[in-house]
């Protein structure tokens, strides 16, 4: 179905909820008001012809001179049709919006992040409180009159004693002689500790050993990465995306600069594509190498991490060539990459392929039919495909359940339907499939950097769409006109047109998301990341409940998440 | 091999208790696991087989901040996080340094944001400052054998330790 038969399907099942709609970008936008929310997110859900059972995030914005002041972007995914829907809110300050949780459970933390940020609040929301801040934080930092550095930051004196984080479980001692019969245990793990691969923490509640209930706590890598790209321009976001998911920095920065390059309407040329896919899968491969030595270390091998990153420095060692810096290249720019790939670099990848070859199949000698791996990770957090796309679980976690959700096939971009992959889905839906999966899209990468290096067009890197393309050095040197065309692109950077729209991409975790909104300057009015790793925390509870203490480990690193993104 | 192979025989060696107590230090620092952002990456392909840190003697990194000796604080250190890297630090027992790797942890980096502490210093004493967002793995030996280097300086009144006032 395209676009426009589902906006008649929607308007004739539910005449009278939605105002309008449009399609920007190739995107198809609902609008509503606040009463007719719920039930359009009811129907979208529920409809036999719709089922959008996909909430990819809720990006919020706010308008700070106008009234309603806010907007509320549900932004949906539905895996029936293949087709991305964004439904709009306008509420005021002072309203409550009814919350969707019991919809989606990923509405549970996409709110809480709408609520912490924003200022927004959802009524009837189970455990509505602050995540990424602290509890005692005073006010909402995505708010536009909340300044980027917030109140009294050139202070010589900060007292870490003065942050509080309270505790997720509401502790009231039972009384009565049946107390002892339910007494648990709330252990603390994290946020420093070797396994929770970054900052998490978690507090688990405990009866003997095993877990009964648990809450993760996050925001302990919280740097502000959407407020602070809202005082950037395009050209300095990029650097900032690197630093979002660190361990496959090229995927953010590919994400980014569709995102951008779709409300700019610049196009890229062919031979930038393909060179942005093979940087895109080599830091796939990068991240997935970097979770397979983690998580294995965390269950007791200690051989394979050795491995993974000797044979990682192959792979850093083609992204520096590329592009100066080893873990966060800042490589792409809008409209292309910053410069050509060098001559040797088509030999190194090559190389790089076949080593890796024969490398993956010595991690699954290590592994795969090793006995205290397959006890450690078989029937470990299972979770099926319904419960896990209800999370927003995306990515190769939601494909071990079973579901063929991968972006790179479902909305594809940069030339990527011009290669020939699989996407490797599980059965089981426990750790060990999702080891599997993984393990298989090494060797789908490798294919498609092979695919991508042998049919390399030539021609240009960059677009030379004027926009946001600057004049090369050379001509800047001859021409007056061309300098100032450089130095407006440089430093005041490329102007962003109003609107907004939302890309997402297949990034090393799952959907990796970006939604832009821009309003005629060079600086983003509102930049929202869709953070997969986010949503993969979100459903650790549900994964680790049952389980005892030893299988949190396994989980947290069967997830494979990055703090970074997580926290933003 | 080392210094032994040159002693055999009935020989005596004089030195003063600071050098010796220093040059014991210097070549057994115990860093510990404590990675924060993207600088953790690098932290561990430092410790890997590419780079390894085994050479200069601090490839024991220990998960519990009480059996470590150094506190490389590598990546970003948020107003959240501030006061776990103040109890990770004070947990550490003397004697004990401090490593800001990256620009993060040295003055805040790239994120100049409501919620980053400008500066790992302003909770922890920092003994070396490393540059790089993130630096490479060869600015962090360097900058372990800088700190060794200021190990080889110190006298043992300069550390408050209990043990010696007996």
């Amino acid at each position: 179905m395209d676009n426009e038969q589902i906006a008649g399907l929607i308007e004739t099942s539910l005449p009278e909820t939605i105002l309008g709609w449009e399609t920007t970008h190739d995107q198809l936008r609902i609008a509503t008001d606040l009463e007719h929310l719920l039930p359009l997110l009811e129907t979208l859900l529920n409809h036999p012809e719709l089922k959008y059972e996909l909430l990819s995030d809720i990006a919020a914005v706010d308008y700070v001179d106008r009234s309603p002041r806010f907007d509320l972007n549900y932004i949906l995914f539905s895996l029936r049709n293949e087709q991305r829907l964004i439904v709009n809110c306008r509420i005021d300050d002072r309203q409550e919006v009814p919350t969707a949780t019991h919809l989606w459970s990923a509405a549970d933390w996409a709110e809480r992040e709408v609520y912490d940020l924003m200022g927004i609040r959802f009524s009837g929301h189970p455990d509505l409180r602050r995540i990424l801040t602290w509890d005692n934080f005073e006010g909402h930092p995505l708010r536009k009159d909340f300044p980027v550095r917030g109140e009294n930051f050139f202070d010589a004196a900060f007292d870490p004693d003065s942050i509080r984080v309270n505790s997720a479980f509401d502790r009231q001692e039972p009384a009565g002689a049946d107390a002892d019969e339910s007494k648990t245990l709330i252990l603390n793990m994290g946020p420093h500790h070797p396994a929770t691969h970054g900052v998490l923490r978690l507090e688990l509640e405990l009866e003997g050993e095993t877990i009964k209930n648990s809450k993760p706590h996050v925001g302990y890598l919280h740097r502000g990465i959407e407020k602070l790209a809202e005082e950037r321009n395009l050209l300095q976001i990029i650097p900032l995306t690197d630093r979002l998911d660190y361990a496959a920095a090229s995927v953010n920065n590919l994400g980014f600069c569709l995102t951008a390059e779709k409300l700019l309407g610049v196009d890229t040329p062919k031979r930038a594509q393909y060179i942005r896919v093979i940087m895109a899968e080599l830091s796939r491969i990068m991240g997935h190498q970097l979770w397979l030595g983690t998580h294995a270390l965390d269950i007791g091998a200690m051989t394979p991490i050795f491995y993974t990153f000797a044979d990682r420095e192959m792979a850093m060692d083609i992204t520096e060539e590329v592009s100066g810096y080893r873990l966060t290249p800042s490589y792409l720019r809008i409209g292309g990459v910053a410069k050509d790939v060098t001559p040797t670099f088509a030999a190194k990848v090559k190389n790089f392929v076949q080593k890796m070859k024969t490398a993956v199949e010595g991690y699954h000698t290590l592994l795969t039919e090793n006995p205290i791996w397959t006890r450690r990770t078989k029937n470990v957090g299972v979770i099926s495909a319904a419960r896990a796309l209800n999370f927003g679980m995306t990515g190769p976690s939601l494909r071990a359940s079973g579901v063929p959700y991968d972006v790179r096939k479902a909305v594809p971009y940069s030339s990527y339907d011009d290669f020939d992959f699989q996407i490797p889905v599980g059965e089981e839906g426990d750790a060990y499939d999702r080891y599997l999966v993984r393990m298989e899209e090494f060797t789908q990468s490798l294919k498609i950097i092979e695919q991508a290096l042998d049919n390399l067009p030539s021609g240009p890197f960059k677009t030379d769409n004027p926009w946001v393309a600057a004049p090369d050095l050379e001509t800047v040197r001859q021409d007056v006109g061309a300098l100032m065309h450089r130095f407006k692109l440089v430093y005041p950077g490329p102007s962003i047109p109003a609107g907004e729209c939302y890309h997402a991409v297949e990034g090393a975790k799952g959907e990796l998301g970006f939604y832009l909104v821009g309003d005629d300057t060079s600086r983003p009015y509102r930049l929202k990341m869709r953070s997969p790793c986010y949503y993969l925390v979100g459903a650790l509870p549900e994964l680790i409940q049952g389980h005892m203490i030893a299988d949190v480990i396994t989980l947290i690193g069967s997830i494979d998440i990055v703090l970074g993104e997580v926290d933003r | 091999m080392g210094l032994e192979s040159r002693l055999s025989g009935d020989n005596i060696v004089v030195s003063s208790v600071n050098t010796v107590v220093n040059w014991a230090r210097k070549n057994s620092i115990w860093p510990c696991t404590f990675g924060l952002a993207c600088c953790a990456l690098e932290m561990m392909s430092t410790m890997m087989p590419h780079y390894d840190m085994a050479r200069f003697g601090a490839e024991v990194f220990r998960p519990s901040p009480r059996q470590s000796d150094l506190l490389i604080v590598a990546g970003t250190v948020t107003n959240k996080m501030a006061p776990q890297v103040k109890r990770v630090y004070e947990q550490m027992p003397e004697p004990k340094w401090v490593i800001a790797m990256g620009a993060c942890a040295s003055s805040g980096g790239h994120f100049l944001s409501y919620a980053t502490l400008q500066g790992v210093d302003k909770i922890v004493p920092v003994d070396v400052y490393v540059p790089g967002c993130p630096p490479r793995m060869e600015t962090l030996l360097a900058s372990l054998m800088k700190l060794q280097e200021k190990i080889k300086t110190e006298r043992l009144e300069m550390r408050p330790d209990q043990r010696l006032d007996v």
